[in-house]
């Protein structure tokens, strides 16, 4: 028995083991002075091509705003910012869209300013709303970005970040295939899943930062803390396999039960059936509508669609 | 011992030749020339009891001296004589005919009551039922006649082959069952078992019914099929042994019947034999039925039948039981391993393992080694841990995490209320019929039959371990429903749930195991014999 124990605690400390480095296997933080770089880089080099020309206010969306930094919404700060900056090499776009009023007019620069950076990859996009047409469900959080990418982005990378309010959900929302291939539905759910407690706490911007932050990395192509994702692996497979091999276990050593066929195979078994005969002893009609069934025509394309992955927590 | 007609050497059966065989001279004799000798010794230190059977029926007064016979006694305490009645007086008295009968050494083992027939002296040291290393008590009996024998095919380094093949994929077994010892000590038995010759003939009708649409109204069309009926199933076996668990001699079935050969003691000679002590109708019904779920079978099969839906229910196979025409005595071929050990609470359990000795099927109580499936269990789950996480990147809400976690642990509760169930059964010998039948055979008639039953039943409920079902429901349902109800739940609180629960799971599956090994070991026998004795000593 002490055996046992032995191997149950050097397990238990195996999966405390696997757990903490799960944590601290985290990236590593963007140094401050790349974040001073990149402020420069956007708004003090006189000489660089992204500038206060390309960043502007848009007031084509949300109709919850009034298109200007002096809009009010119930949620947040109450001013709702809509900014894009467009990088002038590749065209793609950063965009904060704060329909929820979340952030304070400095905290949507900078964040623009984050976003920025990874506009190489795709549209960057940071969207509050607090006024889902789509429902109240998470996956009406997923149709907002839909929505959203097919009226205002539409370019074939596109990266959403998007605090919905109304069905208190974030999710990470990735289209097009440079973006998919490394922010696939499972790193969206991490990143949501590493974000979250900051939206629980009505940290919106620090939310936000640090999601893209990791939205960066992986599009970066470096590795991010995965520890909710590594922890539930563990207990996951730790029970089917433990259930699994018990399974196993008892199939391998129960005795097998012979089939009633196999119990007759020897026996001396003789069976005549003479005169077989059929005869209707009653019907019974029943009134049973039936469906008028299908067309059998093809369904109707619904062209235009696109493959996206995304991600989310509620908060 | 049935002596060389050349050197008067001990002829043994031998599987190779088929024959009775003399390691002496290497004389090979046909089994059905000889008679056997009756052993010196066996006239003068062995007590002729005289038995029936295995039922020895005594006298009230002695025959010597007219003593009352007082406390079970065998042999009068005044006189010295037997107070057992011979053979020939109780089977006159019980109006049976000597002929179905013949003679043999018995041993009986003092501790569990299994009785053994052989022509080998040496087989008193060792109980094969129990596994106890101890004097058994000689007698020579009355066995019941079998009909027919099928001899051994199977030699013992066959046995040791098959055994060997089986083992290799019984991954979790303890080594000891794999160590040479244990597989030497495989014993050729000649297992009882009753044989059923069956028939029915006459017009059998089922009803069948079909059903079609026309526009939009649904028919159902009710047939009645029927046939004149005309079946015979011959030489269906059942194990008339109560220390051969029904389980063991399933799982070794079938025997080739077309291969048996009409009785004679001598192929016993160099093996052993169980005597029958189970009725001959307590199998029946089991052999009605399943001929009868065949022959419906066959019935559905008829031209025409199979599109009517016919079910296997009960009153359809109930139609095609047939009559008992015949029963009789067959002895079937087994290797038999018992090896005894103790449990944690230091109690002394058995476990067998059979071989078929005409066909080399083995089946087998096969516990588990508790260490080997955890470093198994470990070993897969990293496995599937690399693979969710690293190949296909899985990834699930805590909340998902925490239900599914609720739900395998209620599953695993289940199980372990469905394994103790069985284990108690096992325990309480309820799992095997033949058992049942003896106890009953056994018991002193009582009025308080109803009584009995409830006292038992609360003796096994008493028995059963608690699943604490409760912990993951409690765990996951109130985590869940503050959820639900309140609001967001930290992921925190889904993880903490989560490690319970998986804690629970893995705390479960090892009792289960554990207690699993309760199943593929058992309570020493106790047949209900004369003689059988737990606490008697073993040496």
């Amino acid at each position: 028995m002490q055996r046992f124990r032995k191997i149950i605690c050097l397990l238990v400390a195996f999966f405390i083991t696997l757990s903490v480095a799960g944590t601290v296997i985290s990236p590593s933080k963007v140094k401050a002075d790349e974040f001073d770089e990149l402020w420069d880089l956007i708004f003090e080099d006189d000489d660089d091509e992204y500038y206060d020309d390309d960043y502007y206010y848009d007031d084509d969306y949300d109709t919850s705003s009034d298109n200007s930094t002096s809009s009010s919404t119930n949620a947040g700060t109450g001013i709702a910012y809509n900014i894009t900056s467009e990088n002038s090499t590749t065209h793609y776009k950063a965009m904060v869209f704060d329909g929820a009023g979340l952030f304070s007019q400095t905290e949507a620069k900078t964040l623009l300013n984050e976003i920025y950076q990874y506009t190489e990859y795709g549209d960057m996009v940071v969207l509050t709303t607090n006024e889902n047409p789509y429902g109240n469900s998470e996956s009406a959080t997923d149709k907002y970005c839909e929505n959203f990418y097919q009226t205002y982005s539409r370019s074939d990378n596109c990266v959403i970040f998007i605090i919905d309010m109304k069905t208190r959900y974030l999710l990470v929302y990735s289209a097009g295939d440079v973006v998919e291939d490394n922010l696939t539905s499972s790193k969206c759910s991490t990143i949501t899943d590493n974000v979250y407690s900051y939206a629980s706490d009505k940290e919106y911007y620090q939310c936000t930062s640090k999601a893209y932050e990791q939205i960066g990395r992986v599009l970066n192509g470096m590795h991010i803390a995965q520890p909710m994702k590594v922890v539930s692996n563990l207990f996951i497979a730790f029970v089917i396999g433990f259930v699994i091999m018990y399974l196993v276990a008892v199939g391998k050593s129960s005795v097998a039960k012979t089939s009633d066929s196999e119990l007759l195979k020897f026996a001396a078994v003789n069976f005549n059936a003479m005169n077989p005969t059929d005869t209707v002893t009653g019907t019974t009609k029943t009134y049973c509508p039936r469906s008028s069934g299908s067309s059998g025509g093809r369904s109707g394309g619904g062209g235009g669609g696109h493959s996206h992955s995304s991600g989310g927590h509620r908060f | 011992m049935y002596a060389c007609p050349n050197c008067s050497g001990n002829l043994k059966f031998n599987i190779e030749k088929q024959a009775l065989y003399c390691d002496f001279c290497n004389n090979v004799v046909d089994p059905y020339s000889v008679v056997k000798e009756r052993d010196a010794e066996e006239g003068e230190k062995v007590i002729k009891e005289g038995a029936a059977g295995p039922d020895i029926v005594y006298y009230d007064t002695c025959p010597g001296c007219g003593a009352k016979r007082e406390n079970d006694e065998t042999v009068c305490s005044f006189c010295g004589t037997s107070l057992a009645k011979p053979a020939e007086q109780v089977l006159k008295e019980s109006g049976k005919d000597l002929e179905d009968y013949y003679e043999v050494s018995s041993f009986r083992c003092p501790q569990c009551g299994g009785e053994i027939i052989t022509e080998d002296t040496e087989a008193a040291a060792f109980c094969t039922f129990c596994g106890a290393s101890t004097i058994l008590d000689r007698r020579i009996s009355r066995a019941r006649r079998p009909q027919f024998i099928i001899p051994f095919k199977k030699t013992k380094k066959d046995c040791m082959e098959s055994y060997g093949s089986f083992m290799k994929s019984a991954f979790f077994a303890p080594d000891e069952m794999k160590s040479e010892n244990c597989v030497d000590s495989f014993r050729g038995i000649y297992m009882p078992y009753w044989n059923y010759n069956t028939s029915k003939h006459g017009n059998v009708t089922v009803n069948g019914s079909r059903v079609y649409y026309r526009g939009d109204y649904k028919y159902t069309e009710n047939h009645a099929l029927s046939a004149d009926v005309d079946m015979m199933y011959n030489n269906v076996p059942f194990d008339a042994s109560s220390s051969f668990a029904d389980n063991l001699s399933n799982g070794i079935a079938p025997f080739d019947t077309s291969m048996q050969q009409p009785f004679t003691p001598s192929f016993l000679s160099g093996f052993y034999a169980d005597t029958n002590d189970v009725d001959d109708n307590t199998y029946q019904a089991d052999a009605q039925n399943l001929i009868a779920k065949d022959a419906f079978g066959k019935f559905k099969k008829i031209q025409g039948f199979g599109k009517y839906g016919l079910t296997d229910n009960t009153n359809n196979i109930v139609k095609f039981q047939p009559n008992i025409d015949k029963k009789f005595l067959t002895m079937f071929p087994v290797w038999f391993m018992s090896i005894r050990s103790k449990n944690k609470k230091g109690e002394d359990r058995v476990s067998y393992t059979v071989v078929n000795g005409q066909t080399g099927k083995v089946a087998g109580d096969i516990p588990i080694a508790v260490n080997k499936y955890i470093i198994a269990s470990t070993v897969l789950s990293l496995i599937l841990f690399v693979l969710l996480n690293f190949v296909l990147n899985f990834t699930i809400e805590p909340k998902y995490s925490l239900m599914i976690a609720g739900v395998v642990g209620l599953v695993m509760a289940g199980i372990f209320s469905s394994h103790e169930d069985n284990i108690v059964k096992r325990e309480f010998g309820e799992d095997d019929k033949g058992l049942i039948s003896l106890r009953r055979k056994n018991e002193a008639p009582s009025n308080n039959i109803a009584k009995k039953e409830k006292e038992k039943k609360a003796e096994m409920d008493k028995m059963k371990e608690k699943s604490y079902f409760w912990i993951p429901l409690g765990i996951a349902g109130i985590i869940l429903l503050i959820e639900f109800t309140i609001g967001i739940v930290s992921d925190l609180w889904f993880y903490l749930g989560s490690i319970a629960i998986m804690g629970y799971i893995v705390w479960c599956v090892i009792r289960i195991v554990s207690r699993y090994n309760r199943l593929t070991t058992r309570k020493l026998p106790q047949f209900n014999r004369t003689g059988g004795d737990d606490s008697a000593k073993i040496s």
